[in-house]
């Protein structure tokens, strides 16, 4: 679950960002739709931590984004959401099983190649640990992106243009794999994203575009 | 997983490069590595031999030709001494109070036949390894290495050579005159085991023309069957070649003695601590060229290991963004770059040392094929340990600029971009 409380952001004294308030609730999907440079992609990187407000307060998971140091909210970041991003970048040196493992070196959780297989075989990569980044198709990468994002059971799960330069069958593909995903880890799932293809999934929709409102008052 | 592993996959990722580095790198230390083997080699060598030879006396010329003619057996004598000088400065026993004969001139296979008395031999505490100390004259005991690679044995004779060495194609032997072996001494490590003993009265034997052989000359005989010192000899018409002083009778002999050499016309005396010093100086001059030729090959490395990481990084910074999203502080990253390169030049380090050592022991194999010098890569000094931390330490240092930038990569930028 995060929450947002009079949230404001700006760039070289111009204000990309306002919302006055958001909830969303844990296990909660949800859907962040915007044109290009409407915010989208600053808001998740608000609520992951990576980048911090102009002013207002974000909580994820009842923890207070703010309140944290730089090296805390990295390690907060790890441990409670996963992000996963229009390119599924992976480490090209390291191979699938390695990448994953990474994930819990670097959040500082016990290394577990056993779930990590698991996870690998829920997404129908049970055959690819050994393999490396560039022996993978587009499609099979972002599954490992996704498998990665669940790995440490995230409490929120944010992905960014998951279904871009995707074709219908595989963004609808994409869409119910997160929205499985984050059923099955029981975290909130938010997608941000410009491609009204995706909107038919979500109940819980929300436009960024000139003003945050709910898609219904826009459209 | 752990940045050791992570390391190491990025450098094998990038096995070329990786290669080359630590190649360069190798090449600059293995260059001041075996400049500092064989220097060291060298030297210990130089200074075992000098061992307590305070002063060499011999005929006018080159001090240092006399050094490396009576101490180390490198080089031509600068000629002979009437033995009376050289008698007028032994039993000087104002100013000295050990004194060591030399007469050379002969050889057998290219092993150098030395006159002098028990005393040579006494001084590099030589230990006979089978038979007796050569006592009359045309009795001769070998070193070391002159048995083994002649294969002359207890009980054996032969004939020397004139010159001190043996010249192609011809025949410059002394017929007539047969030397006999009577002891082979054990290994010491010094100059002995390249020289073939005797007595000195063997030279002029050998050396007699055969006028005076014909004349049966009443001393001959008298000269087969001495045993007493040289110094207390007939000195009528002999030479020497030097005479080695290994004490002097008290301090001051050491400034005296050079100014009472000087005053005998064709006497000229040499120090080897300061011939040495010299010597060293010379070759010293050319180890430092060597040695800056090293360092440039280092710097070279490290300046490539540098823009490697540097390169590396700009190659990496979604990596970098990608890793801090995935919980990685800045200190983690900035450590994995700095770890990196320690990586890299720990391995240019010991290819480094690896190909130093190996390149000492051939050269030392070419050198001991040629009867040059010992030389062996089976040694380690302790500044190879130093000289490995300031690789590591110039290492480290090349990679502290990408490691920074890679501290201060900003995550939502570079995520924002989706390089």
């Amino acid at each position: 679950m995060f929450e947002i409380a009079a949230l404001k952001h700006q760039y070289q004294h111009q204000e990309v960002l306002n919302i006055p308030e958001w909830k969303v609730s844990k296990a909660d999907a949800c859907l962040l739709l915007g044109n290009s440079g409407s915010g989208k992609t600053t808001l998740l990187h608000i609520l992951a931590g990576i980048r911090v407000p102009s002013s207002g307060k974000v909580w994820v998971n009842h923890t207070l984004l703010s309140e944290l140091s730089e090296a805390k909210r990295d390690q907060f970041r790890a441990k409670n959401i996963g992000l996963i991003f229009q390119k599924p970048h992976l480490i090209a040196s390291l191979n699938v099983s390695q990448n994953l493992v990474l994930a819990q070196y670097l959040a500082g959780i016990p290394q577990d190649k056993k779930l990590c297989q698991r996870i690998l075989e829920d997404l129908g990569l049970g055959d690819k640990p050994k393999a490396y980044p560039h022996q993978l198709s587009q499609g099979q990468l972002q599954r490992v992106s996704v498998a990665r994002a669940v790995l440490n059971q995230p409490a929120l799960l944010i992905a960014d243009e998951p279904t871009a330069s995707l074709d219908d069958e595989s963004a609808a593909q994409v869409i119910q794999l997160l929205k499985a995903q984050a059923q099955k880890w029981e975290a909130t799932l938010l997608i941000a994203t410009h491609d009204q293809r995706v909107k038919q999934h979500f109940t819980h929709i929300k436009n960024l575009n000139h003003t945050f409102s709910d898609e219904s008052t826009q459209s | 997983m752990n940045l050791l592993s992570l390391s190491k996959h990025y450098l094998l990722q990038n096995r070329l490069n990786t290669f080359l580095n630590v190649l360069l790198l190798g090449l600059g230390v293995g260059v001041i590595v075996f400049l500092m083997l064989v220097q060291y080699q060298l030297e210990d060598k130089f200074r075992k031999d000098v061992k307590g030879i305070k002063m060499v006396i011999g005929a006018k010329g080159s001090p240092l030709q006399i050094i490396l003619c009576s101490v180390y057996h490198i080089d031509n004598p600068t000629g002979n001494i009437p033995l009376a000088e050289a008698q007028q400065i032994a039993n000087d026993k104002r100013l000295v109070k050990k004194a060591i004969p030399l007469a050379l001139g002969d050889n057998y296979q290219n092993y150098r036949i030395v006159g002098t008395d028990a005393s040579l031999p006494a001084h590099y505490e030589a230990k006979l390894s089978k038979g007796s100390m050569f006592e009359k004259a045309m009795e001769v005991t070998l070193g070391a290495k002159v048995a083994q690679e002649t294969g002359l044995k207890i009980g054996d004779t032969f004939n020397s050579s004139h010159g001190l060495q043996q010249e192609e194609g011809m025949d410059l032997s002394h017929e007539g005159h047969s030397f006999k072996v009577v002891g082979i001494l054990k290994p010491s490590f010094s100059i002995l085991d390249k020289l073939i003993l005797t007595a000195v009265p063997s030279f002029w034997l050998v050396h007699a023309s055969h006028e005076e052989e014909e004349e049966n000359h009443p001393e001959e005989d008298s000269l087969h069957h001495t045993a007493s010192s040289v110094w207390q000899m007939p000195s009528e018409g002999k030479e020497i070649t030097a005479m080695l002083i290994t004490e002097y009778q008290n301090p001051m002999a050491a400034m005296n003695l050079p100014r009472q050499v000087s005053q005998i016309g064709v006497l000229q005396a040499a120090s080897p601590a300061m011939e040495l010093n010299r010597l060293f100086e010379q070759i010293g001059i050319g180890q430092q060229i060597a040695s800056v030729f090293g360092f440039i090959l280092i710097g070279i490395a490290v300046l490539s290991t540098f823009i490697a990481l540097y390169n590396a990084l700009k190659a990496r910074r979604y990596d970098l963004a990608v890793m801090r999203n995935l919980g990685a502080s800045r200190l983690k990253l900035f450590g994995m770059m700095l770890l990196e390169a320690s990586l890299l030049a720990f391995l240019g380090a010991l290819v480094g040392l690896s190909l130093g050592h190996l390149a000492v022991e051939v050269a030392g194999w070419q050198a001991s094929v040629q009867e040059k010098v010992y030389l062996t890569g089976a040694i380690f000094l302790v500044e190879e340990l130093w000289l490995g931390a300031l690789v590591l330490g110039v290492g480290v240092l090349a990679a502290l600029l990408p490691a920074w930038q890679s501290y201060h990569t900003e995550v939502a930028d570079i995520l924002a971009k989706g390089e």
